[in-house]
């Protein structure tokens, strides 16, 4: 199965189209930060949506993603170095900055690859490419 | 809405102290927390009632994003007055009386309740950004919820709704 991470254009895509066309071999991968930077123009007024559409809109196209939360599974798997399984020995230096935007912190905590991860390297650098 | 009859969800600032007060204590299993300058007199009473209780009634939240904010502004906030292992600990064994509230879809209609901007008290207006946003509909998206924070716009957003 082929996995495709979605970029927050893509997921627009999809909330505009969710009944289109899909290979049926892929799963698309989307991060909990896209759907909330579209909800954030929606909730600005910057967007052509009103807030009940985007909401029925996300709800249709829900069905088709799957999709990635920041919850506390993911902080405790991503947010620490650890020198075993079980010991942090301190904070991940992908994290160890404000300057960074914190949306791309968010994608890196969510993506980082793991043994509890279904998805591998090749779609944290994906993420990473958005912000070159 | 009465401080005594809701969940309590921490910004970034309450969260720290409380993580901070919770490993100085000696006997973690009957933390007394004590009022400083992001929790307030008020706030630690209920937050030890809470406590007291082992969240049967009500627990005291913090979104996942506040944990992020926390890890990134670390030596600001905490300095080494925490470490990260013991941050780690808390995460993975959490006490009954707290949660860690997911950044999920289920904020998404909490989002739409909050406003693009609040009007200050001298009539000035202010943003509600992105991630105070989510700190707000964390405590929206609660059926009975309270937001413990010192950010002067969510202060006010937290004025005009109640």
């Amino acid at each position: 199965m082929k996995v495709v991470l979605l970029s927050r254009s893509d997921v627009e895509r999809v909330i505009t189209d969710p009944y289109g066309r899909r290979q049926e071999d892929t799963l698309l991968l989307c991060t909990i930060v896209e759907p909330l930077q579209i909800a954030e123009q929606v909730r600005k007024g910057r967007s052509r949506m009103h807030w009940p559409d985007f909401l029925r809109e996300w709800e249709a196209a829900r069905e088709s993603l799957d999709l990635a939360p920041l919850d506390a599974d993911c902080l405790e798997r991503a947010l620490f170095e650890r020198a075993d399984t079980y010991i942090a020995v301190g904070l991940w230096s992908g994290i160890d900055s404000h300057i960074l935007p914190i949306e791309r912190t968010m994608h890196r905590l969510i993506l980082r690859p793991s043994e509890q991860t279904w998805w591998g390297d090749e779609i944290y650098d994906e993420m990473e490419t958005w912000y070159e | 809405m009465s401080n005594h009859e809701t969940d309590m969800v921490l910004d970034v600032g309450a969260l720290a102290e409380l993580l901070t007060q919770y490993f100085q204590a000696d006997d973690r299993s009957c933390v007394q927390f004590r009022a400083n300058t992001f929790l307030s007199p008020a706030d630690v009473r209920y937050l030890n009632r809470i406590v007291a209780e082992d969240g049967r009634r009500h627990v005291v939240v913090a979104s996942a994003a506040a944990f992020v904010e926390l890890a990134r502004k670390w030596d600001g906030i905490v300095g080494d007055q925490l470490q990260p292992h013991q941050l780690a600990a808390f995460l993975q064994a959490t006490p009954d009386w707290f949660a860690v509230d997911p950044v999920d879809e289920s904020l998404l209609p909490a989002l739409g309740q909050v406003p693009p901007e609040v009007t200050m008290s001298d009539g000035t207006t202010k943003p509600v950004e992105w991630l105070d946003a989510i700190h707000a509909a964390t405590a929206l998206a609660r059926e009975n919820a309270r937001l413990v924070t010192t950010d002067r716009t969510l202060l006010q957003m937290r004025v005009e709704h109640e």
